[in-house]
């Protein structure tokens, strides 16, 4: 891997895999507390339970929705971070052994010509 | 060392392994992420906490593992590798075996790395307090891995300290052997005593989600963790031929 470009390419993609970090749990998906309101006086009992069921279950389920949401985020955001990090290993793994076969051929190369003149 | 032919096989090796291991690790990672449970039913994995015997509830946490449990395949192997290199070079004296001894070396000591940490980050929540470190408790599983890791290092250090390449490469062999019986030790060492180190993944491996991930993770972590020993390869052969090409 003697090509600049190729540590330029590699040294962008650690910059990328740094700042993957930034869209980690983001603030738009974090919870925010519940704004709950006091309910309006019913005069039955029962009507007011099921008023304040309701109510709850909407809540609730606005809640999970978002927790279900955050936690996708988070999970994918880890993911991309993961599949950053061993793809750059990876590449660089790839890259050197191409490296390692030009730099043997050379040698050879280098031996050859060496001998040549030697003869 | 004498001189070694230019290692087009291993180049290709390498470059195959990498790219493999590369698509192992992802199609490993989706699945940990995406299709594995969250597990929380409590003493499925033989872990408790060190002072009640309580079983552990594991929620996200276990999904280290597959990484950490490759990790420490691939340090078997090149605890193997060291000894079939030893004793392929005490046979044969061609400097490939010597070669692979220090290749599996390096390897070792950077995959062992990876099984210390990911294994001591996990249990600082397993059974530590959460503090950074807490989990290391000095038991007998985590200190032989410990010892095998220094080992890798040692055969390292040996190797730089010996001037002589002959009495080198024949250090390197026997040390390579040496090596060999390490990870076996430290495979057996959770049955010594009592231990916080689960002792069998096989409760947790009932769940077929799980188990599917885990035997992808073991094929397509261990391949990509070895392209690193194929690339070292490389890399030595070729450096070894540049020294001797200045030299002459």
């Amino acid at each position: 891997m003697n090509h600049p470009r190729m540590w330029m390419a590699l040294l962008c993609l650690a910059c990328a895999l740094c700042a993957s970090g930034l869209a980690a749990d983001s603030k738009s998906e974090s919870l925010h507390p519940l704004n709950e309101q006091p309910p309006a006086k019913t005069t039955g009992e029962s009507e007011l339970r099921s008023q304040l069921e309701t109510e709850y279950r909407a809540q609730l389920e606005k809640r999970v929705a978002q927790e279900k949401i955050s936690m996708e985020g988070s999970l994918h955001s880890l993911w991309m971070s993961n599949a950053a990090v061993w793809t750059v290993l990876f590449t660089f793994v790839v890259l050197q052994a191409l490296s390692a076969r030009k730099r043997s051929a050379e040698i050879e190369r280098l031996r050859r010509s060496r001998q040549g003149d030697q003869a | 060392m004498p001189d070694t032919p230019t290692r087009s096989t291993a180049v290709w090796v390498t470059v195959a392994l990498g790219a493999l291991g590369m698509v192992g690790v992802h199609v490993t990672l989706y699945l940990s992420y995406f299709y594995t449970p969250t597990q929380v039913t409590p003493g499925t994995l033989w872990v408790v906490t060190p002072d009640s015997g309580a079983p552990i509830s594991l929620y996200e946490s276990y999904r280290i593992f597959f990484i950490h449990l490759p990790s420490a395949y691939t340090t078997a192997a090149c605890c193997g590798l060291t000894a079939l290199g030893g004793v392929m070079y005490l046979l044969s004296r061609k400097p490939k075996w010597e070669l692979l001894i220090v290749s599996a070396a390096e390897t070792g000591l950077a995959v062992g790395a990876m099984v210390l940490l990911t294994g001591t980050l996990w249990a600082d929540y397993a059974w530590g307090s959460g503090r950074l470190g807490s989990g290391w408790n000095w038991e007998a599983r985590l200190t032989t891995m410990l010892i095998l890791w220094l080992a890798f290092a040692a055969l390292l250090v040996l190797r730089r300290a010996i001037d002589q390449p002959r009495q080198r490469s024949l250090a390197t062999a026997v040390y390579g052997i040496l090596l060999g019986p390490l990870y076996p030790l430290v495979s057996k060492a959770v049955d010594i005593n009592r231990t916080s180190h689960p002792r069998s993944f096989s409760d947790l491996l009932s769940a077929p989600e799980i188990a599917t991930t885990q035997r992808i993770a073991s094929v397509g972590v261990v391949i990509a963790l070895l392209s690193l020993v194929a690339l070292r390869y490389t890399w030595n052969s070729v450096g070894n031929n540049l020294n001797t090409e200045r030299a002459a």
